[in-house]
């Protein structure tokens, strides 16, 4: 993947997906009270609640989160690899491997500012793979729901996020580009564990942590809503995952 | 300021003239007609095999062989470092510029033989002596430069034992006495000066390090006993000779011995010396260096492209494609021992990170992991010498691909064919892309349809075309400005129908075998063959061809051939 960003809300409208099954108005309990966005598309239902905590970091660090990403992306701190196994027809193939993993190496970066396509990178020993079956329509790349991880490293911090009914979307372009989306619903208290391990002012660690309960909107059980839906919109280039 | 006290006196020893020395060796028994080209294989390298008695091939033709003139070359810049590194080692800094190399015909060694020197690059040559002396005389390493603990500032003897193993391997012969004694009187006139024995020696080894008889390869020959109208190399003119085609570096002190002993003089002593030197891991620096030459590798420093339109560009590609590009070949000749003519269709080729991308193969996840062989898939577009960048970026221009420039070397580089520059009032530009002409062949067609671009064209652009599936930078496309890209041909008599049938059609070609030969032999003499060489050209050919075209088998025979080994009369020396 060239670019990770957080799937932004406005007007209403973001990218992701229907998580649950459901066109949550404000209110419903069932989502606790969090309301469902329209797709850019304008499919109904889409569950996207960490836009809420980007819509946050963005105000906390004046805007400059995208930038840290695709920093890290850039030099090699996050690399996250799509690779499809048993493709027929990059345009229809009902049933075809999907394996989602974070992989190593020094890319280069071209003069547009993304990695340079048709890189080669190692995988890293003892870090999470999500295999998944997914299929291609219409040149469309869909997968899941799949439970699967994802390891994260930005600036000093390293952890692994688990994905709950996690979702991908993404269109195949020529030469082995992508675009798409990527979703699920992530844990509450695992998030919150995570922020505990950070190097951030405590202030603002608590915040967060405060935060990211208030936009739960998954997998509600006691009275309580225990994740929160997320949509990362990517675009990726060809590479090589070497075995 | 203290060493120039005497660098007048030091310039005077150097001054530029008539090399001096040793007066030459008795002329060797005449060996006209015998051919001591043997196989030199790795089985048979180091075995003295008996030469044939007579000539392998006979030349083609029937023309006598006239061999060119004989004459001074100064050393390439290469050569210049190869000789203080192989004689002081690697960790000599050569870091001051020094008379930058003079490519003539394509070659820096033919440039070689007509170069003089500027009165800058005579600076830079005096800067650059001094510093290297310095460095020989630290006392870290006085001791293995000079060899011999002084008695005081003025030892005499224990210079003379510094000085004449030094100037005998910097100047690839045994200095003159009198040669010494004058290096000799400069050492002690420095160190009296100064009062202290290495400064006093320093100058000295200056003075060898700016003297034309170091500068210069003095390869002037000796008469010819049967042929007074020819010069014939021997002793140590002949084993600078060998060793500068051979390793592009100076003769080591095992050559120079068998040239005192007159080895050199004998076609069997000739053979095993060259076997000896082909066996030696400097043959593959030899090697590079003629490809580097022969494809003008070294431009691949300077390779620029327009990053807007290729983002994936980096100054890094260029330098990443010439060892790619080396490391093919050295393989081709010296592991696999394999016919030259496979670098062309090979899929086998090394790859580091960056140039993996943009052959869009696998290969190491970073650049700091070095090169990996690999083997290009299949069904995959691209194989050999000409689907690596060093040649497809290297013959583009900045903005786009140029069949033009890529097919000129095609017809020349590869075929040795002959193309004319373009007339002087010929507007070069094509015209930018219409609706009529959107691909870079149907803009080309202008250069076939008008009298006075077509009939040089005609032998370059279609085979450049064939290389159009690769942008400027190298890589794979298969539109150009939104045309289906049609890379088939014409080469000579020859339709082809893609890149791959293109590169099968060159291995096959009748000329690309004694293209290579016709490369090798104005690499290693010199010049640029006249018709009256032609005929021994023709008969290394042939020769090559016997031997499967492998490049060492080619060098040894060169190496050993009337075409190096004499030379006709100079201007001066009738």
């Amino acid at each position: 993947m060239t670019r990770v960003v957080f799937a932004r809300e406005r007007m209403g409208v973001s990218e992701g997906f229907d998580l649950d099954g459901r066109d949550t108005p404000m209110g419903d309990m069932a989502s606790c009270s969090r309301p469902d966005y329209v797709s850019p598309e304008g499919l109904r239902g889409v569950d996207n609640q960490l836009s809420q905590l980007a819509a946050l970091l963005d105000l906390q660090t004046q805007g400059a989160v995208d930038g840290l990403v695709q920093a890290a992306v850039n030099n090699g701190q996050l690399l996250m690899a799509v690779t499809l196994e048993g493709v027929d027809d990059e345009r229809e193939d009902p049933c075809v491997d999907m394996i989602f993993q974070r992989v190593q190496g020094v890319p280069t970066v071209g003069a547009d500012g993304m990695l340079d396509p048709w890189q080669s990178y190692d995988p890293i020993p003892d870090t999470p793979v999500t295999r998944t079956r997914a299929r291609i329509h219409e040149g469309v790349l869909e997968a899941g729901p799949f439970e699967g991880s994802v390891a994260v490293a930005v600036l000093d911090a390293r952890f692994v996020l688990d994905l709950h009914g996690g979702r991908l979307r993404a269109r195949l372009g020529e030469d082995g580009a992508l675009t798409g989306v990527l979703g699920g619903g992530m844990s509450v208290s695992q998030l919150s564990d995570i922020i505990g391990t950070l190097n951030i002012p405590e202030a603002f660690m608590n915040l967060a942590r405060s935060y990211i309960r208030t936009i739960a909107d998954l997998d509600r059980r006691e009275g309580r809503c225990q994740q929160f839906s997320a949509a990362l919109s990517f675009s990726g280039r060809a590479a090589f995952v070497n075995r | 300021m203290k060493r120039r006290i005497l660098s007048g006196a030091l310039l005077a020893l150097a001054a530029c003239g008539q090399p001096s020395g040793p007066p030459p060796p008795p002329l060797p028994p005449q060996d006209a007609g015998r051919d001591v080209t043997a196989d030199v294989s790795r089985d048979t390298l180091p075995a003295d095999r008996p030469a044939p008695d007579r000539p392998l091939v006979v030349a083609p033709g029937g023309g006598e062989f006239q061999p060119p003139r004989a004459t001074l070359r100064r050393l390439t810049q290469a050569q210049y470092r190869n000789c203080i590194q192989d004689l002081y080692g690697e960790d000599i800094a050569i870091s001051r510029p020094m008379e930058p190399d003079s490519v003539v015909d394509g070659f820096a060694s033919i440039g070689a033989a007509e170069a003089s020197i500027s009165p800058r690059g005579v600076e830079q040559y005096e800067a650059l002596a001094y510093d290297l002396a310095e460095q020989l005389l630290v006392p870290a390493r006085r001791a293995r430069t000079v060899g011999c603990t002084p008695a005081g500032p003025i030892d005499d003897a224990c210079a003379r034992a510094a000085l004449a193993p030094a100037g005998r391997r910097l100047w690839r012969r045994p200095l003159s006495p009198e040669e010494l004694d004058a290096l000799v009187a400069v050492a002690r006139r420095a160190a009296m000066t100064l009062g202290d024995f290495h400064q006093g020696l320093g100058f000295a080894f200056a003075a060898l390090l700016q003297s034309p008889d170091f500068l210069f390869r003095v390869e002037l020959g000796v008469p010819d006993r049967a042929r007074p109208d020819r010069r014939v190399f021997v002793g140590h003119e002949l084993a600078s000779r060998l060793a500068f085609f051979l390793w592009n570096g100076p003769p080591d002190d095992a050559l120079l011995d068998a040239a005192v002993a007159g080895a050199l003089d004998t076609p069997e002593g000739l053979a095993s010396e060259a076997r000896r030197l082909l066996l030696s891991p400097k043959a593959r620096r030899g090697l590079r260096s003629f490809v580097t030459e022969w494809l003008e590798l070294a431009r691949l420093d300077d390779l620029t492209k327009d990053t807007q339109l290729f983002p994936s560009f980096s100054p890094e590609l260029g330098p990443a494609a010439r060892e790619q590009t080396l490391r093919d070949f050295e393989r081709m000749a010296f592991d696999l021992e394999d016919d030259w003519r496979e670098l062309l269709v090979t899929r086998e080729t090394h790859v580091t990170h960056r140039l993996a991308a943009v052959y869009a193969v696998p290969g190491p996840a970073r650049e700091t992991d070095g090169f990996r062989l690999i083997t290009l898939p299949e069904n995959s577009p691209r194989r050999g010498l000409l689907g690596q960048v060093s040649v497809l970026a290297l013959r583009s221009h900045p903005v786009a691909t140029s069949p033009t420039l890529r097919g000129r070397f095609i017809r020349e580089g590869i075929l040795c064919g002959f193309i004319p520059p373009p007339p002087v009032d010929v507007n070069t530009a094509l015209p930018a892309p219409s609706m009529e002409r959107r691909s870079l062949r149907e803009r080309l067609q202008l250069h076939l349809s008008g009298e006075a671009c077509a009939g040089c064209h005609i032998r370059m652009d279609p085979l450049g075309l064939g290389l159009e599936p690769f942008d400027a930078i190298g890589r794979f496309r298969r539109m150009d400005n939104g045309v289906v890209i049609d890379a088939s041909g014409r080469l000579d008599g020859m339709d082809f129908r893609d890149f791959q049938d293109l590169t099968r059609r060159l291995r096959e070609h009748p000329d690309a075998g004694s293209c290579m030969v016709t490369h090798l032999y104005r690499y290693a003499t010199g010049h640029v063959e006249g018709d009256p060489e032609l005929s021994e050209i023709d008969r290394l050919t042939a020769f090559a061809e016997t031997r499967g075209n492998r490049l060492r088998e080619i060098m040894f025979a060169l190496a050993t051939s009337d075409g190096f080994r004499r030379a006709g009369p100079t201007a001066e020396m009738p």
